[in-house]
C-alpha cells in the first residue's frame, strides 16, 4: 500500500505541473517560460515539503508535508511572477488552481498507506478523513477549473479558500486528539495573512492608480 | 547596364511633370505635384539575422549577466558541495553537518537556478545563462531519477529480507 502512496504522490505531481502547462499555454506564455517555471516549481516545492517536515519533526526524520508544498508551490509563483511581470496574473492562475488538485491526488495516496487518520469517533473507528479531504479537494479543483475557463478565476482569493477549507477539514485529522490547533493550521493561517496582505496591497495600488 | 540606367532613369514626357513609383507594381506614376521628388534610396535597414547576432553580442557582453551567472555558478556549486560532500564536510562539522547544513543545499541549488533563469530571460542570447540553465536542467532530471531509482532498490531490498532474505543480493 506504500506502494500505491509513492505512486499517487509522484502523480500528483505529474498531472499538477501537466495541467499548469496547459493553464499557461491557454493563457498565451511561452514555452521556454513556462519549462522553467515549472522547473522552479518542482524544485521549491519537494524542498519546502521535506524541510518543512524536517523542521517540524525537531530536525530528527524527513518527510513530506503538504502545507510546505503548497507553500513552495506560491513561492515559485511569486518568484516567477517578479521575474516575468508581463505574465504574472497568468503565472498566479496557473500554479494556485493546480494545488487543490495536487493536495487531493495526495489524499488518496494516504488513504492507501493509512497516514494522516481521522479522529476516533464514538464507535472507536477513525473518520475516513483522507478519503473525505480528497473529494472535497478534487470537487475544489472541479470548481476552480469550471472558474477559470469561464475567465472568473482570482488566484488571490482562490489561495484563501482553499487555505480556509484546509483548516476546516484539518479539525477532523487525528492529531486533533493532542492538540487545539495544530501545526497545518497555524501555516495555513500565516498564508492567509500574507494572501491577505497581498490583496490589501493590490487594492490600495489600484485605488491610488485609479484617483 | 544600359538596359538597368534606362529602367532607373524616370520618363519625363512633360516639362512640368514630377513623378513617383508605385511601391507595388513598381509602375512610375505620373503627377502634376511638384512637391513629389524622385525615390532615394531607402535607409539602412540590418537584415533578421543581423540583428539577432547584434543582440547576441549585446547580451554576451553585458556585465549584469555577466555578473548574474557568476553568483548563479558560485551557489549552484556551494550547493553540490554540501549535497555531496558529504565525507570531508562530517569530518569538519561532524554532528552539524547532518543536522543543519545539509537541509541548506537544497537553497543554495534553487537560488542558483533562479540567478540563471533571471539571467536568460533579461539576456535571452547569453550563452553563459543557456549553458547554466541546461546544466541545472539536467542535473534537477538526473537528481530526481536517482531518488525514484533509490526508493525503489530499498523497497525491492526491505520487501525481499521481510520475506526470506534468499533473493536479497546476499546482503541479508
Amino acid at each position: 500500500m506504500t506502494a500505491m502512496y509513492r505512486i499517487m504522490i509522484g502523480l500528483s505531481f505529474i498531472l499538477g505541473i501537466t495541467t499548469a502547462a496547459i493553464a499557461l499555454k491557454k493563457r498565451g506564455v511561452p514555452g521556454n517560460i513556462i519549462a522553467y517555471s515549472a522547473v522552479l516549481e518542482i524544485m521549491l516545492s519537494m524542498y519546502l515539503a521535506l524541510v518543512t517536515a524536517y523542521i517540524l519533526s525537531g530536525a530528527e526524520n524527513y518527510g513530506l508535508n503538504g502545507s510546505g508544498g503548497a507553500f513552495g508551490i506560491l513561492l515559485g509563483a511569486f518568484i516567477f511572477s517578479k521575474i516575468t511581470p508581463k505574465y504574472k496574473d497568468a503565472i498566479y492562475s496557473a500554479y494556485v488552481i493546480i494545488l487543490p488538485l495536487m493536495y487531493g491526488i495526495g489524499k488518496i495516496g494516504c488513504s492507501f498507506a493509512g497516514c494522516c487518520g481521522g479522529i476516533k469517533l464514538n464507535g472507536g473507528k477513525a473518520f475516513p478523513i483522507q478519503i473525505v479531504e480528497a473529494i472535497v479537494f478534487l470537487a475544489v479543483f472541479a470548481a476552480s477549473a469550471f472558474a477559470f475557463f469561464k475567465e472568473k478565476y482570482e488566484p488571490v482569493t482562490a489561495a484563501i479558500i482553499y487555505a480556509a477549507v484546509k483548516i476546516v477539514l484539518d479539525f477532523f485529522r487525528d492529531t486533533h486528539e493532542e492538540h487545539l490547533i495544530t501545526t497545518n493550521q497555524v501555516m495555513c493561517v500565516v498564508i492567509i495573512a500574507l494572501l491577505l496582505g497581498v490583496k490589501f496591497i493590490s487594492y490600495k495600488a489600484a485605488f491610488f492608480k485609479h484617483n | 547596364m544600359d538596359g538597368n540606367n534606362n529602367m532607373n532613369t524616370p520618363p519625363n514626357n512633360g516639362a512640368n511633370k514630377s513623378w513617383n513609383y508605385d511601391p507595388v507594381t513598381g509602375e512610375p506614376i505620373f503627377s502634376n505635384d511638384v512637391n513629389l521628388q524622385p525615390p532615394y534610396p531607402q535607409a539602412y535597414q540590418p537584415t533578421p539575422e543581423q540583428i539577432k547576432q547584434q543582440q547576441k553580442i549585446h547580451d554576451n557582453s553585458n556585465n549584469t549577466a555577466l555578473t548574474l551567472c557568476i553568483f548563479s555558478l558560485c551557489s549552484w556549486a556551494l550547493g553540490n558541495v554540501v549535497l555531496f560532500g558529504e565525507r570531508i564536510l562530517t569530518d569538519i562539522f561532524g554532528y552539524y553537518y547532518t543536522r543543519y547544513i545539509l537541509p541548506t543545499s537544497g537553497f543554495f541549488l534553487i537560488a542558483g537556478f533562479v540567478l540563471a533563469v533571471i539571467a536568460l530571460i533579461k539576456y535571452p542570447k547569453n550563452t553563459f545563462a543557456k549553458v547554466l540553465v541546461a546544466v541545472y536542467i539536467i542535473e534537477v532530471i538526473l537528481l530526481i531519477i536517482l531518488v525514484i531509482i533509490a526508493i525503489v532498490a530499498c523497497v525491492l531490498v526491505l520487501r525481499s529480507c521481510a520475506m526470506s532474505c534468499g533473493d536479497c543480493l546476499r546482503i541479508g
